[in-house]
């Protein structure tokens, strides 16, 4: 499974410790979930939706949503057309709450260094980062999650086949 | 010992398990409350789930929205009770947090593999529980299959060792800790608190404590039990038969991480993040309009005692600045009442709120712009409580009560 797309950067000041408070507050938590990705990091980066737009893949730093369990703060960022988040590292919730709802969370170390091109390539089952010339290695993901995944979500894959989680 | 996390997990799967295993272990107790059950509800309606092998574990909470401030609150309470009626499952409205309520009411226990969804959730680690916050899909799935996949976790131990200072309180360890951990120090991993030192932590400390992990990044927070908790859990109706799992290891050998509590100062967490501590002295005294004594950080019988003393040391809450007190459950409401602490405290000029989340999250008591606020809670993110131009400091009860009193960070220690 792979996913080719345009690239945002965050800003640096937002990049590390991304709260989910941040990409989604919480007077918007009850709002129809397609329009969840309009207030997406409106609080923090009013420009974010302008820039977001024909990008697929949003690239952060270390501690990528920590804070509050919603799990509106993925689904935001999914309306928005983010399929892939690249960040040094995510935090545990959000992290789960991204695969669990189809939205790729991939742990690249020493992303922050790396100077990215527009275009991406990521294979989510081997990691590989690849464009305009460019290689990096990510994790690659576990076979549940990449399972998850594939199956566009933990409900999905779960309707697919009852046993999955044993 | 061997870290709780890997015990409680081994006793369920009946194999040893090591970090960085992916495991699907049955869970014993599942919570959502009005914030995530509607979700969690319509994603098995979407995805056309309709067998529900666990629902039997399930209690539903309205903590966050109750009472209703609007129609769609109301209309999401709505959706929760006829999932209720129609499943079957315990309602609990208005009854408390659910981070307070589950322990007090014996629904969850020790040695226990809980789900709720609700990143505070953790708290319940103060119970020797593997308690894991989640979203709302997650818990869906958990629904589902009685099961929660997971990676077997690293463990962070944290040994604590003598006690607090005279004039500092738990409040201020709990900041100390995160301030030197990090928000993401922890991250993904199980912090486990052992050693000495808790012995002398009561359960509304330990339940603090363990609320805080999740502002340190773990993907658990676990204490275990001891004469203390087991005291605690008696009259409750606790399921404490996986205890022996969960023993509190009181020498803490193998800890990465040793902290002394009498190294506590009195502490404010800054905005915009929990870890952002400083020494009270070293703030300056920032003008205080709001503050906030509740949520399930700071709300606890011991902390409106505390909050109430202090207001009084120092005559009661200032002219032109707005006091709040939330209990975190109606127990805790009931007790304070019973023993004239919220009598008190309103005749000193606070605002006693119905038991749930709702100034932690802005739900009430939102802020105006550049107003500051001084809160017992555990986040201080942007735009947090009402506007993301407003300010939200984090302290103990004392400091906060001072606050109130004086209309500012205090200069010197709160008087008691």
């Amino acid at each position: 499974m792979q996913v080719t797309g345009g690239v945002l950067t965050l800003p640096e000041a937002l990049a590390d410790h991304l709260n989910t408070d941040a990409i989604l507050a919480s007077e918007h938590l009850r709002l129809p979930e397609a329009d969840l990705g309009r207030k997406a990091l409106a609080n923090v980066y009013p420009e974010f939706i302008a820039h977001v737009t024909d990008c697929s893949i949003l690239v952060g730093g270390v501690n990528f949503g920590c804070g509050s369990s919603r799990e509106q703060a993925p689904k935001a960022l999914l309306a928005c057309g983010i399929r892939v988040i690249l960040a040094e590292s995510f935090a545990t919730i959000f992290r789960r709450n991204a695969l669990n709802l189809g939205l790729a969370p991939v742990v690249v170390p020493g992303l922050r260094e790396a100077s990215l091109p527009r275009d991406l390539t990521v294979v989510l089952g081997t990691g590989r980062i690849t464009g305009d010339g460019l290689f990096l290695q990510g994790e690659a993901l576990a076979p549940l999650a990449l399972r998850i995944l594939e199956a566009g979500g933990l409900l999905p894959l779960l309707r697919e086949d009852p046993a999955a989680l044993g | 010992m061997r870290p709780l996390v890997e015990r409680i997990l081994a006793d369920r799967l009946g194999a040893e398990v090591s970090p960085g295993d992916w495991v699907t272990p049955q869970v014993d107790r599942i919570m959502v409350h009005d914030g995530t059950g509607p979700t969690m509800a319509r994603a098995l309606a979407l995805h056309g789930i309709t067998d529900l092998t666990a629902v039997d574990k399930l209690v539903v909470v309205f903590d966050h929205y109750f009472p209703p401030t609007g129609p769609r609150e109301a209309a999401l309470h709505d959706e929760a009770r006829v999932f209720c009626r129609t499943h079957e499952v315990p309602l609990y409205e208005g009854q408390g947090i659910a981070h307070q309520l589950l322990p007090e009411r014996g629904l969850v226990g020790p040695g226990q593999i809980y789900v709720g969804a609700d990143s505070h959730t953790c708290t319940a680690g103060a119970l020797g529980a593997l308690a894991i916050g989640l979203g709302a899909t997650d818990v869906a799935a958990v629904v589902a299959s009685g099961r929660v996949w997971m990676e077997v976790p690293e463990t962070l131990q944290v040994r604590l060792v003598g006690a607090l200072p005279a004039g500092t309180s738990a409040h201020d360890l709990v900041l100390e800790i995160v301030g030197r951990i990090g928000s993401d120090g922890a991250a993904g991993r199980a912090l486990e608190f052992v050693g000495p030192a808790l012995a002398g932590l009561g359960m509304d400390d330990r339940l603090k404590l363990a609320n805080f992990g999740i502002e340190m990044g773990a993907f658990v927070t676990g204490i275990g039990v001891d004469a203390v908790s087991l005291d605690w859990m008696k009259d409750r109706g606790t399921d404490c038969s996986r205890m022996d799992t969960a023993l509190l290891d009181t020498v803490g050998a193998d800890a990465q991480v040793e902290f002394d509590l009498g190294t506590v100062r009195l502490s404010v967490a800054m905005d915009p993040s929990p870890d952002k501590r400083r020494d009270l002295f070293q703030v300056e005294p920032l003008r205080v309009d709001q503050v906030f004594i509740g949520s399930c950080a700071g709300g606890r019988l011991s902390d409106l005692a505390a909050a109430a003393k202090v207001l009084e040391a120092h005559g009661g809450v200032r002219k032109g600045v707005r006091l709040l007190v939330g209990p975190a459950s109606l127990e805790v409401h009931q007790l304070a009442r019973e023993s004239g602490i919220l009598g008190r405290l309103e005749d000193m000029g606070a605002v006693i709120l119905p038991t749930g989340c709702g100034a932690c999250m802005g739900k009430l008591g939102a802020l105006a712009p550049g107003e500051v606020a001084v809160s017992t809670q555990n986040r201080n993110f942007v735009g947090r409580v009402g506007s993301p131009e407003a300010r939200i400091l984090l302290a103990s009860p004392e400091i906060a009560a001072a606050a109130a009193a004086l209309g500012r960070l205090p200069e010197e220690a709160p008087c008691k």
